[in-house]
């Protein structure tokens, strides 16, 4: 990540009647950067990213591109953009190349350049063996990387990702979230909007937490889950559990909440070291029958929780 | 060219419909092409007839006879009364015209003789009662004057032996023309249902609203977009009616380049504006893809019905006439005809124009309901 601004989002608003969809946000974007927009479904993700493409009017604001302001008329800026949009966007009746194809031909119009881009995506998203497919026949997960490839092939300098694993198996996801971190690694920009954090943990540099249109926090990974106010929570499988020795839990050190469900103890920790000893001495001394420990540290849904008292996927 | 080539593989995909329409077209035509039309043609016909004369001998009613036999084929049927009832059953014979006895006694006391005619209902029997009719006047007419019998015999031969000639005076190659008509009306069909499908599954898949989404965030200026596809979709129209007018000239010969022949080319050029028009107006109502095919086939067929491609329009009731008249392919229909019937083009014309005229008109109210409503669908999303 270099400290040249790509993106620069300035007090921006999009009101559609009486909903303010995006609230007075505003943030940078750095080159060569996976900047993250996370938040939960209907929290202006979308909105915000189709008003910095000019795909929609925004109400108030400033919106500028590698320093120039974006405007629907700015094909230079434009030229140097890439989007990979949630709903598959190819044509039904093109093969998986020529869909490419298309797409890279809105930007590039010589045919040996094109060639060579077209290639370099398909193999970016691993989808060689299906060049001569129709979309029909691929799975959910190859038509997401065909997705993806139609709108990286022009090599971009800066891309949109917006929610592109909806619906995807595991095998793709890590397909195209690693096709997302060689991107990066090759000198792009990224912008990529997300309701599951632990893609934003996987991949991202930067975050923004956005929530009813506004931006509850933003920070790297390590500064977002200092906002929670635990620091470790420890998992235990345990088959009996009465409200008295529920209640022992609480006296050990650093713990801040305590809950059992479904054979499934969970204690959380605001800070110390040991816990995890100490939890399975205090287990061992009161005679429980339990099975599996297990330690996590914070996520950023435990930050979401922590800022707005729901969980990300509420 | 990169948006030109997506929409040529686009209709690569589809060809096969092109073709179905085509070959639809083309079958039809070839069995217009080996029916022979001999609506414009004369040709005399003399009905067989059985002549009984109960007044033999007679200086009249032999002249009567005489006259009856050469006019029509006088048959002879044996067999009785029954053999005669059969052959008047089974159209053998148009009429059984019996001369009563006493003709001549009472023609020549300035009265109508009745006679009676059998017959079996056809249109020659009404061909040959109209003969008898007739002689049996024009005989009163000299026998009430008071000629005697010689001369009643010598004015009626002399007035009924009078003929008019008859001669065709038209240039037209009537049966060609109407040939050439029907090709057109027929192609109608053909031209539309290819226009309207093709540019409508093309037109829908470009403006799905992520494909659409993706194109206006490319470096590719909308506008210049916009002209691409239309210029794609103009192109696509005009090879669609090149090739009908080349299978019209491969079946219909030279005719298709005589001046006749350019004029019924003008007409389908501005029923494929129509159509192309037509096809923009409709993949901005379409919902989805998949009801392309149905409404295509509604508005094709529905139109060809009503406004008499299939079934020619001289034998539609007015009512339907009526209703047709809301479609562009009455008036191209009705154009057709018009060329197809015209002895004089040139001063002729005006109402091949104004037909044309409507067609464009159609044409243009499509663009501008297509313009509203992609308007309006966009500032939806």
């Amino acid at each position: 990540m270099s400290d040249k601004k790509v993106i620069e989002v300035k007090n921006l608003v999009k009101e559609y009647k009486e909903l303010r969809a995006v609230d007075d946000i505003s943030f940078d974007v750095y080159e060569k950067e996976i900047f993250g927009l996370l938040g939960p479904n209907g929290s202006g993700k979308s909105t915000t990213i189709n008003s910095i493409l000019s795909l929609l009017k925004y109400s108030s604001g400033n919106i500028s591109i590698f320093g120039k302001e974006m405007t629907p008329d700015a094909y230079d800026i434009k030229r140097d953009i890439g989007v990979i949009f949630q709903d598959v966007a190819v044509f039904q009746e093109l093969t998986v190349y020529e869909n490419i194809d298309y797409f890279c031909g809105l930007y590039i119009r010589d045919k040996k350049q094109r060639k060579q881009c077209i290639e370099d995506a398909i193999e970016l998203v691993s989808i060689g063996d299906y060049k001569k497919f129709y979309p029909k026949q691929l799975s959910g997960g190859l038509l997401r990387r065909l997705n993806i490839a139609c709108g990286i092939a022009h090599k971009p300098k800066l891309i949109f990702l917006d929610e592109p694993t909806v619906a995807v198996d595991p095998q793709s996801r890590n397909s195209i979230l690693e096709g997302i971190k060689k991107l990066r690694d090759d000198g792009a920009t990224i912008v990529y909007t997300t309701h599951y954090m632990e893609e934003v943990e996987q991949i991202c540099d930067r975050i923004i937490i956005i929530d009813k249109g506004k931006i509850i926090a933003s920070g790297t990974r390590e500064n977002l889950k200092k906002l929670a106010k635990i620091e470790e929570r420890i998992t235990v499988e345990i088959k009996k559990m009465d409200k008295e020795k529920l209640e022992g839990f609480k006296k050990l050190e650093k713990v801040t909440d305590v809950s059992y469900e479904g054979h499934t103890l969970v204690v959380s920790f605001s800070g110390g070291k040991n816990n995890i000893a100490n939890m399975i001495d205090h287990l061992r001394n009161n005679n429980f029958s339990y099975r599996r420990v297990y330690s996590e540290r914070p996520t950023l849904n435990d930050v979401f929780l922590e800022l707005t008292g729901k969980e990300l996927r509420d | 060219m990169t948006v030109f080539n997506a929409f040529l593989k686009v209709i690569k995909k589809n060809l096969g419909t092109i073709i179905l329409y085509t070959v639809i077209v083309v079958f039809f035509a070839a069995i217009n092409s080996r029916t022979d039309d001999s609506s414009t043609q004369f040709v005399g016909e003399k009905p067989d007839v059985m002549i009984v004369n109960l007044d033999k001998g007679t200086e009249l009613s032999g002249n009567f006879e005489k006259y009856l036999t050469d006019n029509t084929n006088k048959t002879e049927i044996s067999g009785g009364d029954e053999a005669v009832s059969d052959a008047l059953f089974y159209r053998e014979i148009s009429c059984v015209i019996t001369i009563p006895k006493g003709y001549e006694k009472t023609v020549l006391e300035g009265k109508t003789p009745e006679i009676e005619i059998k017959s079996a209902g056809t249109q020659n029997s009404a061909f040959v009662k109209n003969i008898v009719s007739s002689y049996i006047r024009t005989q009163n007419a000299f026998a009430s004057s008071g000629e005697n019998k010689a001369e009643i015999i010598k004015s009626v031969n002399s007035a009924l032996s009078q003929k008019a000639s008859v001669a065709i005076t038209s240039k037209l190659n009537t049966g060609a023309l109407t040939k050439l008509a029907n090709y057109y009306i027929f192609s109608s069909y053909g031209l539309m249902s290819c226009i309207l499908f093709i540019i409508c599954i093309v037109l829908t898949s470009f403006s799905e609203t992520t494909i659409r989404k993706r194109t206006i965030i490319s470096s590719m200026s909308y506008k210049k977009f916009s002209a691409n596809l239309l210029l794609s979709c103009f192109t696509y129209a005009l090879a669609v009616w090149i090739l009908f007018v080349v299978l019209a000239y491969f079946m219909m010969g030279s005719i298709v380049f005589t001046m006749r022949g350019a004029a019924f080319m003008l007409n389908s050029f501005i029923f494929i504006l129509t159509a192309l028009s037509l096809s923009f107006m409709l993949s901005t109502f379409v919902p989805e893809k998949n009801a392309i095919t149905g409404i295509v086939n509604v508005l094709t067929l529905g139109s060809s019905f009503l406004c008499g491609v299939f079934v020619p329009a001289a034998i539609l009731p007015s009512w339907v006439l009526s209703i047709a008249k809301v479609l562009p392919s009455y008036w191209y229909v009705d154009s057709c005809n018009k060329l197809a019937e015209v002895e004089n083009l040139r001063s002729n014309f005006m109402p091949i124009v104004i037909n044309m005229g409507i067609l464009i008109g159609f044409g243009i109210v499509f663009a501008v309901l297509g313009i509203i409503v992609s308007g309006k669908k966009r500032k939806i999303e």
